[in-house]
């Protein structure tokens, strides 16, 4: 059967996020750790909300009790010369 | 929840896994950590995961050293990935005083047996060419030193454990200690009650918490780092670079992203681990400065973590004023890098007395004595 991938970024597929919950990594800040989902490029974006729906089926939770990761700053991804800004020192 | 276990350590951090792997591996396994979040969820998942020997003091070269070899076979002997790429550590100094102490700490390790060398601007140049060497007055380099992933040593040890009959709690807080006379009899936690001969305190930045517990007093502080990671390039930093004069790290991590940090102008003594922009501000200047080829490179994300200090920047270890509670904290932002070997070490001093010179070396009473030696090189 072809690979569903759920995490685009960092190429996770459905089947080893199954893998992770099965191995007892239930709540959505270990599960992402331990399969590195929504740690790419998109910071989660796409990926999210579909493991939420996977991690909620097999554990019988509402998405909503699960919560989700902690955002981290910046939404969107910032080139370090827009932040470094203005050259003002020596 | 069980309502016994030999020994409690509470922390589920690198130091309690760890610890907890060096004594099942010598034949105790009735163990149950206890862990107040997730696993990852203190410092040992938002670590830069830098594992050096360049330090400048004896006795932790002569530690890491040892760290080091441990690292190096520890994917082997875990059965598990743990991402250890040994590009080596570069240090910059870009004054007079910086290049002293290099050299100083040159011969030092290389008394000691670690490789370390002093590389010139032009060799800098060689081993990264797209840093700006103006200013730059000099370097030390031991390429054995490396980095890894500190999440996947975190999973590799869970594993493990669990294979060996450790028992992990997660989301389990610790809210009291029921005492009797000079002992801990019982570990009042969010789950329930549970009786142990031996109780260890691995919690890190919040072991002073912990302490305060049973009416402990630890000189601890927990103090704000901030790190950032950009999005991933193809491999072309080999070393962790260390900016002496900015306190400034920054690594390229296997999976290409550049990990970076840098050490907040005033120290931040809080248990809160928010990010800020300054600290991008003021990275994105540094690092854009040393590297100007990384300005268009987009930055990812950003977060913090707690280093949790001692005031003579040594770990704390072993008995104290509690007969079984054994300490094992102040890690200074090291934890990951000191881990394997300590624990190693305390564990048979658990078990078997071993290693009595050492472990009380690293014991609470030494700040009654007021005898410090102090690391100079703590670093982001």
């Amino acid at each position: 059967m072809a690979k569903k991938i759920i995490c685009l970024c960092e190429d996770i597929t459905l089947d080893e996020i199954e893998d992770a919950i099965r191995k007892g990594y239930k709540d959505i800040e270990s599960l992402k750790r331990y399969t590195g989902f929504s740690t790419g490029a998109c910071q989660g974006k796409t990926c999210i909300s579909m493991v939420l729906r996977t991690l909620a089926f097999k554990t019988g939770k509402k998405p909503e009790e699960l919560f989700t990761t902690t955002l981290r700053q910046p939404i969107q991804p910032i080139p370090l010369e827009t932040l470094a800004g203005e050259e003002d020192e020596g | 929840m069980r309502d016994r276990a030999k020994i409690v350590i509470v922390g589920g951090g690198i130091v309690g896994l760890s610890l907890a792997y060096q004594l099942a591996k010598r034949g105790e396994s009735d163990i149950l950590i206890l862990e107040k979040g997730y696993l990852t969820s203190g410092a040992s998942g938002r670590c830069a995961g830098g594992v050096r020997q360049q330090f400048s003091t004896e006795e932790n070269i002569t530690l890491m050293r040892e760290n080091v070899k441990l690292y190096e076979g520890l994917a082997s002997e875990l059965g598990y990935n743990i991402w250890f790429r040994q590009g080596g550590y570069l240090f910059l100094a870009s004054t007079e005083k910086e290049l002293e102490q290099l050299e100083k700490n040159i011969k030092l390790q290389r008394n000691l047996g670690v490789e370390t060398r002093f590389l010139e601007p032009f060799e800098i140049k060689k081993l990264v060419p797209m840093i700006i060497t103006k200013g730059i007055l000099g370097g030390s380099f031991c390429k054995s030193d490396g980095i890894l992933f500190p999440w996947p040593v975190i999973w590799g040890y869970h594993e493990r454990l669990k294979e060996l009959g450790v028992d992990i709690l997660t989301f389990t807080e610790v809210n009291a200690f029921e005492l009797n006379e000079k002992r801990i009899e019982r570990v009042k936690t969010s789950r329930g009650d549970v009786s142990a001969e031996m109780v260890v305190n691995a919690a890190g930045a919040w072991s002073s918490q912990v302490a305060n517990l049973c009416g402990l007093k630890l000189p601890n502080k927990p103090v704000r780092h901030e790190s950032l990671v950009t999005e991933p390039l193809k491999p072309f930093l080999e070393p962790m670079i260390i900016l002496l004069k900015e306190s400034l790290y920054m690594e390229q991590t296997m999976r290409g992203e550049v990990l970076a940090g840098i050490s907040d102008p005033e120290e931040r003594i809080t248990f809160e681990m928010s990010s800020s922009l300054e600290f991008m501000e003021r990275l994105a200047q540094k690092v854009t400065k040393l590297i100007p080829n990384l300005r268009h490179v987009n930055v990812l994300r950003q977060w913090a973590g707690l280093y949790d200090i001692t005031p003579d920047t040594r770990p704390i270890l072993g008995a104290c004023k509690i007969e079984n509670f054994i300490q094992a904290n102040g890690f200074m932002g090291h934890g990951f890098m000191m881990a394997p070997a300590i624990t190693k070490r305390l564990s048979e001093w658990m078990l078997f007395g071993k290693h009595k010179k050492f472990v009380e070396s690293y014991s609470l009473k030494r700040f009654e004595k007021g005898e410090l030696e102090r690391e100079a090189w703590i670093v982001g």
